[in-house]
């Protein structure tokens, strides 16, 4: 029954995920990636000042990780009734074909036809779907990161800002600020819609990675089918790298954002005029209230989430478990 | 004898329908009406009597039935639900004056004249919102009234009996009525069923209207001031706008004049200068950030009446008249005493219903522990089952309602700040600048209410009473 549950789950979430991203908000995140790419620094000398390269190699990280966990949890579903099969030659008992989901379906599921069509049919389904996990949370991710970055970008400027006693740097450095707050609100206002975007999606997200976090784990111990602990064991990890990826850029995002107050004050203010003080006091005011990604009103993401999730899920777990005693 | 109607104004004017269909179902409130007061007295005091007769039969069947474990425990959960529609009676009959002097706090505002469209905007908004949540509760309360007598002629209408003598429990009948109460009649079968029957449905949906009209109107309360407060964040960009004319150079200082209080931000500024602000910051290749903004002066032709430098108007680089800056600088108090306006609301709304909230807070954690436990006697879709669920919807849902206008209140006045810092501040003059920062200094700390100091109204709270409930649900069924 268990199992049941844990399939429908996945297959509504990823079609809420589908949904939200893809249909719903799919103008929102067209204007969103316009305006970053509008800020990205295109020339060598620029990437090169600001580091660029670093931000890059770790999405590619995070990428080839969960490309990496979809991949073997592909594999490992279409090898687990071969492996069985191979199991049971080893150790001479006899052991049929194994289906690794159990469908109703009227036709007999013991031909060979049958069986490898349907095999077929799951493993592809399986595949799409995990595509589509895939797909969204690294649009998350790589969105996320590329306004970090950003934000980290105008820490770095506003701290290298040329500031003397004359008056002719005053002026630009006036105006260089003015530009700047600018430039710090369109972020800001960026931030705002990527939390209207995924809010309700990453609410949905959590408290399913709660469940689905809970059940794999004690159908890993209590299971009774022994063939599928290859596939709960994969699947616990991919959930765990899911809810890890969201938390963890999501907690960047909020570190980076507010960095640029950090960045402020790491400027030569002291050499500069009381306006522009002033305006420097401003800007972080502004920044050291943290641009985050909410799920929905009800918590921030960030690694503090992380930790709740895991927590929340062993609980759940040890009353399951506590339940299935008795 | 009097003719007319007298003309409300205000707050009181926006929440009449909601004070009148209050009054008609009997809460204490003898203010704002017309005509003669004695007889609502007495209406509400009979009202009071009939619904305390009521509570106190509930009570006595409790009393009565205490042996057998499960019926103490659904008596229990009937009691608390009722216990929140009695306390919220009593608690508006004894804070009448807390309610009348909150309403009374937004008898008048202050107005100016280049912002009256848009408080005018935002009043019709709040307004539209506000008959919209009366009308959705008021229909779903009846609507539960309906369902609850609905369900009340399925199953078995039995009582579980604990026979001492024989030391087992048995099956005993009891009236089909929705409330388990004891009368002091016999109301078995006949004419006095139907007494107690039509006595039952009028006491479940006046005293749930009771209950949550209350609430209801604690919700409006707050839904005004968070318009309020996007008024306020509205004419933010507006307000620097005017100011900057008093320092700086403008040529289009007539358009602000004329069309000023729309509230968005683009209608200011013609079209064109819109434009090239545009390009200007898009423009932008991060290693040349400091790209300089449009060249302002030649290619707009400003109207003749504003291009005298003479003597006259020395001091003012757009040649603004007397009437002129004192209205722009008349904009900037009038934007702070209507915030000084909305936090004394938020504080009276806090002082007047604070101690309402905590009372219903305390009383729906002990009904949803019960209720937690009756949940894990589920078994199938029964009666009991869809009662248990029913009531544990209706529970959390009362909550969430204060919750979520609670946490908006909190959110909109916390983000007072983010709209100070996205119009062009730094573009106003020095006496707007300042103005900028004193009020984001204050606006850091948002405006909560308080259940009486002892929990803040947020959605945190409702996380919070969620998660005790599925804990002790989870630590029931371990222990079952």
């Amino acid at each position: 029954m268990l199992e049941n549950f844990v399939n429908i789950g996945v297959l509504s979430v990823v079609s809420i995920k589908c949904y939200l991203l893809f249909y719903k908000h799919r103008v929102d995140l067209i204007k969103i990636i316009a305006k970053l790419e509008e800020f990205f620094p295109k020339s060598g000398i620029d990437q090169k000042t600001f580091n660029i390269e670093k931000h890059r190699k770790k999405i590619k990280k995070f990428g080839s990780i969960i490309n990496g966990i979809y991949l073997s949890m592909v594999i490992d579903f279409i090898l687990i009734p071969v492996m069985y099969k191979l199991y049971g030659w080893i150790s001479s008992y006899q052991v049929d074909w194994v289906p690794v989901h159990t469908i109703l379906f009227p036709f007999d599921q013991k031909s060979p036809f049958v069986f490898w069509s349907l095999h077929f049919l799951y493993v592809w389904t399986a595949s799409a779907n995990l595509l589509t996990f895939n797909v969204t949370d690294l649009f998350f991710a790589s969105m996320t990161n590329v306004l970090s970055m950003e934000f980290k970008i105008l820490a770095q400027i506003i701290g290298d800002i040329d500031l003397n006693d004359d008056e002719k740097t005053e002026e630009s450095a006036i105006k260089e600020l003015k530009t700047f707050v600018d430039v710090h609100e369109e972020f800001n206002q960026i931030a705002l819609e990527l939390d209207n975007i995924f809010a309700f999606l990453l609410f949905v997200n959590v408290f399913a990675s709660i469940s689905f976090l809970c059940v794999y784990v004690f159908l890993f111990f209590f299971g009774i089918s022994y063939y599928l602990l290859t596939k709960y064991f994969v699947c616990f990890i991919g959930v765990f790298i899911q809810v890890y990826v969201y938390c963890y850029f999501g907690d960047r995002l909020a570190e980076s954002s507010n960095g640029v107050a950090d960045g402020v004050y790491n400027s030569a203010w002291y050499k500069a005029s009381p306006k522009f003080r002033k305006m420097a006091l401003m800007i972080m005011k502004r920044a050291q209230r943290e641009q985050k990604i909410r799920a929905w009103k009800f918590a921030d993401i960030n690694l503090n989430t992380f930790y709740w999730i895991i927590t929340t899920a062993y609980s759940y777990y040890s009353f399951l478990v506590g339940v299935y005693e008795v | 004898m009097q003719v007319q109607q007298p003309k409300y104004t205000g707050l009181v004017a926006d929440l009449l329908p909601n004070i009148r269909i209050m009054q008609a179902i009997g809460h204490f409130i003898f203010r704002y009406i017309t005509g003669p007061i004695l007889i609502r007295k007495l209406y509400s005091s009979v009202t009071l009597v009939l619904f305390l007769f009521q509570f106190v039969c509930i009570l006595i069947n409790l009393g009565a039935n205490t042996d057998e474990v499960s019926e103490l425990t659904a008596n229990t959960i009937t009691a608390l639900f009722f216990t929140h529609c009695i306390t919220k009676f009593i608690y508006v009959a004894l804070n009448a004056e807390g309610v009348y002097r909150t309403m009374g706090i937004w008898n008048q505002s202050n107005t100016h004249p280049l912002f009256a469209e848009s408080d005018a905007r935002y009043h019709s908004i709040a307004l539209s919102k506000m008959r919209r949540l009366l009308f959705l509760v008021t229909l779903t309360t009846c609507m539960i009234a309906v369902f609850w007598t609905t369900l009340t002629f399925f199953g078995d209408s039995t009582k579980l009996w604990k026979d001492k003598v024989a030391n087992e429990t048995i099956v005993v009948d009891i009236p089909r009525l929705m409330i388990k109460s004891w009368y002091p009649w016999n109301s078995m079968s006949g004419t006095f069923y139907y007494i107690s029957l039509a006595f039952q449905l009028y006491y479940i949906l006046f005293s749930m209207l009771q209950a949550n009209l209350s609430d209801v109107l604690f919700c409006s309360w707050v839904l005004f001031c968070c318009e309020q407060l996007q008024h306020l964040k509205g004419i933010m960009r507006p307000l620097m706008e005017l100011s900057a004319t008093l320092d700086t150079y403008r040529p289009n200082s007539a358009a602000l004049f004329r069309s000023i209080s729309a509230g968005s931000k683009s209608e200011l500024i013609l079209n064109d200068e819109m434009e090239n602000e545009k390009n200007s910051n898009y423009d932008m290749n991060i290693s040349a950030i400091y790209s300089t903004k449009a060249d302002w002066g030649a290619q707009y032709r400003a109207p003749t009446t504003l291009q005298n430098f003479n003597g006259m108007n020395g001091s003012n680089p757009n040649g603004l008249t007397k009437k002129q800056e004192l209205m722009v600088r008349s904009a900037i108090k009038y934007w702070v005493e209507r915030h000084k306006h909305v936090v004394r609301l938020v504080s009276a709304i806090g002082d007047t219903y604070g101690l309402a909230l905590l009372l219903h807070m305390l009383t729906s954690t002990i009904m949803l522990t019960l209720l937690a436990y009756q949940a894990t006697k589920i078994d199938g879709i029964t009666v009991f089952a869809l009662g248990v669920i029913g009531y544990l919807l209706y529970a959390l849902a009362q909550i969430f309602l204060f919750c979520i206008f609670g946490n908006r209140l909190i959110e909109e006045s916390s983000s007072v700040m983010e709209a100070a810092y996205s119009c062009h501040w730094y573009d106003g003059s020095e006496e707007a600048k300042t103005f900028v920062q004193i009020v984001c200094q204050q606006c850091q700390k948002a405006m909560t209410i308080s259940g009486a100091k002892f929990f803040t109204v947020s959605l945190d709270l409702f996380a919070s009473v969620l998660g005790a409930c599925v804990t002790y649900f989870m630590v029931l069924v371990q222990l079952k």
